[in-house]
């Protein structure tokens, strides 16, 4: 991760040379903060963006967040899951209204995002289609450092007010990755929770987080960010 | 959790509808055997914003915005500047009664690109340029630049510079299509469309040497989308930056 971070950083200092790329009145480079974060997963997302090219823009950011899921009226009573960890992630940015340049209008992206965290809580043992469970099906999880990875592909539109203050929304379709639990009841037993209650890990999954998609689950994300044009 | 998810649907429809436009970028200029490295000063006859709103009634449809045209000459102004051009505008409305010179050369010289650029269709150089970085837009370099009336020649001495420009924008609101699936389909945004107009926007410059009588540089840009401030600076920013931009 480190050595990605790195590389993140001379590939924006190597391109910041490049005199023919005008920005958004000349400025490329974007501090912002992830406002569903804060809200919905009671933490914080902080990040970067560059414009490398009139079109295209790769955004890097850090997010620590700390969610509890309580199960849904369908489910067991105190059927619940808390994630607490610390995630980076990374957005390619394809911009496509022609008429302007990069960091401005709408764009296509590719995101992926990996991090590390603690599980804990209680989940249901058994699988949905088994007839409903006891209370005493829950199963105790406590696991610690939970490696989680997720990739998606979307598109947003990033605003700019003010020549400064920058409005970023966007959306993406995912498909999480949970690794790292030894033990596979455990992680069935979150698995079947993460989709049964539309939990996504790293995401907030909406409606598409019931697909289950090779035993991972995909889902539809929403991100509203607001930023700062630096330079 | 569930309340979140209407959110989920409504954010995908609202990107749609804003997001997938991708306007066009035509940008075509004379070589650089023609074009000198940087361009000082710049003479702005009469910049233009048009509203056509299809919306209106006949008489209506068409109006010369004036709140919006000042607006217009100001970002003109504060981006050139930023750009390290000068940029000096004639317009009709801020004229003395000593500015004869607007009616008797500069207005038929206005009427002269218009016309010219309308008139002559150029041939480009196959080796266009990329104006920076993957997959973005082309520049198309004349191979022989479309001339006009080189009687004008003397106004590069009066006025310093023999760089004169055209700048205008045409904002059009029109009805929208697909106005019936939408109102099935999605009847909140079916009903958004039948209130709410759809605009397209275009911004358009030309750039002429006077002393040659040749057309240097014309560009046109166009999104689906209403002007705000934000829009235009952020065209004519990239415009004054590429006109300075070796070709």
């Amino acid at each position: 991760m480190r050595h990605i971070c790195l590389s993140f950083l001379f590939l924006v200092l190597s391109t910041a040379c490049l005199s023919q790329i005008s920005g958004y009145l000349g400025k490329r480079f974007i501090v912002h903060a992830d406002l569903t974060v804060p809200l919905l997963e009671r933490g914080y997302h902080i990040g970067a963006e560059y414009a490398f090219t009139r079109k295209i823009g790769m955004s890097m950011g850090f997010s620590q967040i700390s969610r509890t899921i309580r199960g849904t009226t369908l489910s067991l009573p105190g059927e619940k899951i808390t994630f607490s960890g610390q995630q980076l992630d990374f957005t390619f940015k394809r911009y496509f209204i022609k008429a302007f340049t990069a960091p401005r209008g709408g764009y296509l992206l590719v995101h992926l995002r990996a991090g590390q965290g603690d599980v804990e809580g209680l989940a249901k043992k058994t699988a949905l289609s088994n007839p409903p469970a006891q209370a005493s099906d829950l199963l105790l999880i406590n696991i610690t450092n939970v490696n989680v990875q997720s990739w998606g592909l979307g598109m947003g539109y990033q605003y700019m007010f003010n020549r400064r203050f920058t409005f970023d929304a966007s959306f993406r379709f995912g498909v999480n990755n949970l690794g790292g639990i030894p033990d596979e009841k455990a992680r069935d037993a979150f698995q079947e929770f993460a989709i049964y209650n539309q939990f996504s890990f790293t995401n907030i999954a909406g409606i598409g987080n019931r697909l289950n998609f090779y035993g991972r689950p995909i889902g539809l994300s929403g991100f509203v960010s607001i930023g700062y044009l630096l330079f | 959790m569930k309340n979140t998810s209407l959110m989920y649907i409504l954010l995908p429809i609202l990107m749609f509808q804003f997001g997938c436009n991708p306007g066009q970028l035509i940008v075509e200029r004379s070589n650089s055997d023609t074009t000198p490295s940087k361009i000082d000063k710049v003479i702005s006859i009469n910049p233009e914003f048009t509203s056509i709103n299809l919306f209106r009634k006949n008489e209506e449809r068409i109006m010369p915005d004036e709140g919006k045209r000042e607006m217009f000459n100001q970002v003109l102004k504060k981006n050139a500047k930023e750009s390290g051009i000068e940029l000096v505008i004639y317009d009709s409305d801020h004229l003395k009664v000593t500015d004869t010179d607007y009616f008797n050369y500069l207005l038929p010289l206005r009427q002269q690109i218009l016309r010219s650029n309308l008139s002559q269709n150029s041939a480009f150089d196959r080796k266009s340029k990329n104006l920076g970085g993957h997959s973005s837009p082309q520049t198309w370099t004349f191979i022989e630049n479309p001339i006009f009336d080189s009687d004008y020649s003397w106004l590069s001495d009066k006025y310093g510079t023999r760089y004169f420009a055209l700048h205008g924008v045409i904002s059009l609101a029109y009805k929208r299509r697909a106005l019936l699936g939408m109102a099935i389909f999605f009847p909140p945004v079916g009903l958004y469309y039948l209130i709410r107009p759809q605009y397209r926007s275009i911004y358009y410059s030309f750039l002429v040497d006077v002393k040659k009588g040749e057309v240097v540089y014309r560009e046109l840009r166009e999104f689906g989308g209403e002007f705000s401030k934000n829009n235009l600076e952020a065209m004519v920013f990239d415009s004054f930056n590429i006109l300075n931009q070796q070709p």
